[in-house]
């Protein structure tokens, strides 16, 4: 019925091994595909990046329609240009404040529940997605296919702004706008740190 | 038993069976027809091009569809006189740009314009179509592969595109769309950079 002592001491043998394996590749990244996973990643994996996306979409659910889906459409495009001044080597001063920044005054914009004209939500949004652009587009050059990673930040930007809106639906719960305002609470305690220079 | 013996023998060692042989020249043609799929460029403009004509009530199919044949085809030409072998060209990207744009604002040119973007765009990825060099009837039929493969991608991409929003009338398809086009519009404007700094 049950394994003997022998097999029972081979399985707990076998199990750290399998808990220390590394990932196996099945393929390299180069090319089209490393350059768009090091795109794609580079939001990710910067806290100050993520935190002000999701920022911009938690905003733009917070505001309603057209705010939801305006400011997804206005940060991409914006922060292109920003991009484009990176890649042509346009020198911008306080980028990293400006980052910091925005993770401060989005996550602000929403805790405080600030309702401003669509117009101006947008030129707040559009200035600080120059920074993010900018950040992004210094490292352009120097991807394995500057095109594939040119697309792979923007989709992940895309995606972090989804999963702002995508937290914000918990707004239609009881307590869901307290929950949407502490996350903005959250999000601007973080860009104070990012400031700091905690992270 | 010796005829069964036979019969299995010519049963089990079946080899492919030609109903016509190869026309000479037809790979090369089916390799210009996947040519518009093999770069991220293309594939961009393209997206562009169908998102724009899809998202139009019913537009103008048929001179749109005219535009693309003769504005690829002109673009080939062209490329086959000057020998120009390009892999991106900075009137693609531009013209991906420009159609992003068009389909993040939501807003459809007169006929005149329109039709000028398509055969523009078809213009563009033709003149990036040319294959190498090579004995003139392979490069002919290459190119009149790749000429169909713009055609007909172009052709059932809109109307897919159409068929969908006809289909799923709720509101967030069409932003969808909205977003697909500014990501493609901010691709195109970091690319654009990237081959001005580069060049």
């Amino acid at each position: 019925m049950f394994p003997n002592p022998s097999t029972i001491s081979r399985i707990f043998l076998t199990l750290p091994l399998l808990l220390v394996s590394s990932t196996a590749m099945a393929h390299i990244e180069e090319g089209i595909v490393g350059g768009f996973v090091s795109g794609f990643l580079h939001p990710i994996y910067g806290w100050d990046h993520v935190v002000a996306m999701v920022a911009v979409g938690l905003w733009g659910s917070f505001l309603g329609s057209p705010a939801i889906w305006m400011l997804p459409v206005v940060f991409p495009l914006v922060m292109a240009l920003g991009g484009a001044l990176g890649v042509l080597g346009v020198p911008l001063p306080f980028v990293e404040i400006g980052i910091a920044g925005s993770a401060l005054v989005l996550g602000l914009m929403v805790a405080l529940a600030v309702r401003p004209p669509l117009s101006l939500a947008a030129a707040i949004v559009g200035i600080f997605a120059i920074f993010h652009g900018h950040a992004h587009g210094t490292e352009l050059p120097s991807a394995s296919n500057p095109l594939s990673y040119a697309i792979g930040f923007v989709m992940a930007t895309g995606l972090l702004h989804l999963a702002g809106i995508g937290f914000a639906l918990v707004d239609k719960w009881p307590g869901g706008a307290i929950a949407v305002r502490a996350a903005g609470g959250l999000i601007a305690l973080l860009g104070v740190l990012f400031l700091a220079g905690v992270f | 038993m010796t005829r069964l013996g036979v019969l299995f023998l010519l049963l089990v060692s079946p080899s492919l069976a030609w109903a016509h042989a190869p026309f000479p020249g037809i790979r090369g043609f089916y390799v210009g027809f996947l040519h518009p799929l093999t770069s991220l460029s293309h594939i961009l403009l393209i997206i562009c091009t169908c998102l724009l004509l899809g998202s139009m009530a019913e537009g103008k199919p048929r001179q749109c569809l005219a535009a693309v044949g003769a504005g690829a085809s002109a673009g080939i030409l062209i490329a086959m006189i000057a020998g120009l072998i390009l892999s991106t060209n900075p009137i693609s990207i531009v013209f991906a740009g420009i159609m992003g744009i068009l389909v993040v604002l939501a807003w459809h040119p007169d006929k005149t314009w329109l039709l000028m973007l398509i055969a523009g765009s078809a213009f563009a990825l033709g003149l990036e179509s040319l294959p190498d060099p090579g004995r003139f009837v392979d490069v002919l039929i290459t190119c009149l592969g790749s000429v169909a493969g713009i055609f007909y991608l172009i052709m059932y991409g809109s109307r897919g595109v159409y068929e969908g929003l006809q289909r799923w009338q709720a509101g967030w398809v069409r932003i969808g769309v909205r977003i697909a086009g500014s990501w493609i519009a901010a691709v195109s404007c970091l690319m654009l950079a990237f081959q001005i700094a580069v060049s």
